[in-house]
């Protein structure tokens, strides 16, 4: 009786995961679908939606299997439309530096707040912590005034910096070195190693799932930007991916949905690939990045 | 796991590298895809007119040689084409017929004589008797038949005359036999000349029919070169002397088009002496038009309600290289010929499309 209890609430925990998974997935599922049906296609379903007012429906279509599957989508927006290119390497070249540099700062910060002990330490991460917490909105107008003080704005600069000296970095490593015994770091100060040699040699290697985890979570953090550009880059050719596939549903809804599929790929091909980190990452600082 | 791993790491390699490739061959896809085109950039100047054309030479002039009586061909010394000088003998008639009516004439003459002679003895025998009234009227007859009697020997004159000069036909002037309207043993006709000379001291004419603009910048009275269908070629000096419209007589009653298409029959003038008649003659002049501006072709130019335009090249510079644009420029036309026109509207040193792989609009993107 109580185990076929159990069994039931299992099934029913089942049931209600599922439908929350098929809730998330949907809509992925439906625009890597899409993605493959040709403008026409698109037109027909969505034009309900948009300034196309000549169609019968008041409401979209929601189409999974196309009509005729096609790649001109892909066609167009990687063979005849370059500038989709251009802002996919745009988002590359402003996520990369910002991740690389959170790994470094946030690790040598990081050892510093776990494993030092110099006077207000604690008091100093607290202010940390503080705008960390703090919606990004709020240092929206500090940011862009340092940016106009150090003559930034309009370049890479003024939003790779501020992120590479982002608080979530250094919090997530500090959080991930506590967890390293103080042990191991006297055992190497009386072997006569130094605290570069004990961060190079003990720290570094034992929190590379650490790294790993910060990696991953920024990396989705500053792929999805679309405030900083928006508002540091005036010119839209140097847009990142995020904000340009905003202006490309605008224009040509055929191609948005493939845009979106190539858009989200590298981010799940990297999700994939440190899964475990990252959970383990988001267990550690307890927030979502 | 570890392969799972693996896979994924190949997987983003992959993705990244492929649009790695992707973006370093854009340019090169794109540009495949983009009409191409060929450009030039406009001259400035007048318009190049020509006028060429050939024609026949015709005599300026034609001695018209009639028969003197109805005779008969006895021989054609000439032929036609053959250069003759004053004088030269053309053809011979058989005479006799007037022949006989001098005999007649002759025998009349000689009648009236005889009655002359009787009247005059009448004279005689009235004087004898003294019939004063009678001598009178018999003077007055005799003088009468004294005129009517020199009336009879200029006639006969005249015929001998006209046996001895029109029994052979001679040229008047010096020229070319451009037609003989006779042949031998036949009667030549009266009313249409027998033979027909192009005489050299008048010259020779020809004419072509030119686009009323081409001829636009022609003057009667400009002297011109033209060159000579002999062998060897050779060209001589002419001067145009006339300039007219041609409508009428080159396009009829289907001149439907506007008077404003008309074109124009130039006629040139040729004054040599060793000239033939129907020899091929041959003109081009080229003139500069008064109008000066951009010279396009018209193969470049297009039309729509708005008038005439061509599509300019403007160079962007996108995120990826530089790109062309094609642009609509609407142009004021000052002046044509049959290829070209003459415009302003546009920069000296813009370029204009002047044939493209596919049909352009305003605003594409082209390569070249």
């Amino acid at each position: 009786m109580r185990d076929a209890l159990r069994r039931m609430s299992t099934l029913l925990k089942w049931l209600l995961l599922a439908v929350f998974a098929l809730m998330i997935l949907f809509p992925v599922v439906l625009t890597v679908s899409n993605s493959f049906m040709a403008e026409q296609e698109i037109g027909r379903h969505y034009d309900a939606l948009g300034a196309d007012s000549t169609a019968a429906r008041d409401h979209a279509a929601i189409r999974l299997i196309p009509e005729r599957a096609t790649l001109s989508q892909y066609n167009e927006i990687l063979l005849k439309r370059p500038k989709f290119l251009l802002h996919f390497w745009n988002s590359a070249k402003l996520t990369l530096p910002i991740i690389v540099g959170q790994a470094v700062v946030g690790t040598l910060a990081g050892y510093a707040f776990a494993k030092l002990v110099f006077p207000g330490r604690d008091k100093l991460f607290f202010v940390y912590l503080l705008t960390m917490l703090m919606p990004f909105q709020v240092t929206l107008v500090p940011n862009y005034l340092v940016a106009q003080q150090l003559g930034l704005l309009k370049s890479y600069g003024a939003i790779v910096l501020p992120g590479i000296f982002a608080s979530f970095g250094v919090f997530l490593m500090r959080q991930f070195m506590s967890g390293i015994p103080n042990g191991y770091l006297e055992a190497a100060k009386i072997d006569g190693a130094g605290h570069l040699r004990a961060f190079l040699h003990i720290v570094l290697p034992l929190v590379k799932p650490g790294i790993a985890a910060l990696v991953l979570l920024s990396f989705v953090d500053n792929w999805n930007m679309v405030e900083q550009p928006l508002l540091f880059l005036t010119e839209p050719i140097r847009q990142p991916l995020s904000v340009y596939l905003a202006f490309i549903a605008e224009g040509a809804r055929g191609v948005a949905f493939a845009a979106s599929v190539l858009y989200m790929t590298p981010m799940v091909l990297i999700f994939l690939y440190g899964e475990e980190h990252l959970v383990e990452g988001i267990q550690m600082s307890g927030i979502k990045g | 796991m570890q392969r799972r791993k693996k896979a994924l790491r190949w997987m983003i390699g992959l993705f990244f590298a492929i649009l790695l490739v992707l973006t370093f061959l854009s340019s090169t896809i794109q540009g495949l895809s983009l009409p191409k085109v060929s450009v030039d950039k406009p001259k400035t100047g007048g318009l190049e007119l020509t006028v060429s054309g050939e024609g026949f030479l015709q005599p300026a002039y034609t001695a018209q040689l009639y028969a003197k009586g109805d005779w008969t061909v006895v021989k054609i010394l000439k032929n036609k084409n053959d250069r003759v000088k004053r004088g030269d003998p053309l053809l011979t008639f058989d005479t006799s017929s007037t022949q006989r009516t001098l005999e007649d004439e002759q025998a009349r003459y000689d009648q009236q004589e005889l009655q002359l002679a009787k009247l005059a003895d009448q004279l005689k025998t009235m004087l004898w008797n003294d019939d004063t009234a009678g001598i009178d009227n018999q003077k007055r007859d005799i003088e009468a038949k004294r005129l009517d009697l020199q009336m009879q020997k200029r006639k006969i004159d005249d015929l001998k005359q006209q046996i001895a000069d029109g029994g052979t036909l001679t040229s008047p002037v010096d020229g070319v036999v451009t037609a003989i309207n006779a042949s031998e043993g036949v009667a030549a006709g009266r009313g249409q000349p027998v033979v027909e000379i192009a005489a050299d001291s008048s010259g020779y004419q020809f004419s072509v029919v030119a686009d009323r603009n081409d001829a636009s910048a022609l003057r009667i009275g400009d002297k011109v070169s033209i060159q000579l269908e002999e062998t060897p070629r050779r060209n001589i000096e002419g001067k145009i002397s006339a300039i007219e419209d041609a409508a009428a007589d080159a396009r009829g009653a289907g001149a439907e088009s506007g008077a404003e298409e008309t074109n124009k029959k130039i006629t040139f003038d040729v004054k040599e002496a060793k000239l033939q008649p129907g020899l091929k003659a041959s003109v081009s002049i080229t003139s500069t038009s008064h109008s000066f501006g951009m010279q396009i072709p018209k193969s470049a130019l297009h039309q729509d309600n708005s008038g005439y335009y061509v599509f300019t090249v403007k160079e962007k510079d996108g995120p990826l290289g530089s790109a062309y644009y094609v642009s609509k420029t609407y142009l004021r036309i000052q002046d044509e010929n049959k290829d070209t026109v003459v415009t302003d509207g546009m920069m000296p040193n813009e370029q204009f499309v002047t044939a493209s792989s596919e049909p352009l609009g305003d605003g594409d993107r082209v390569r070249y």
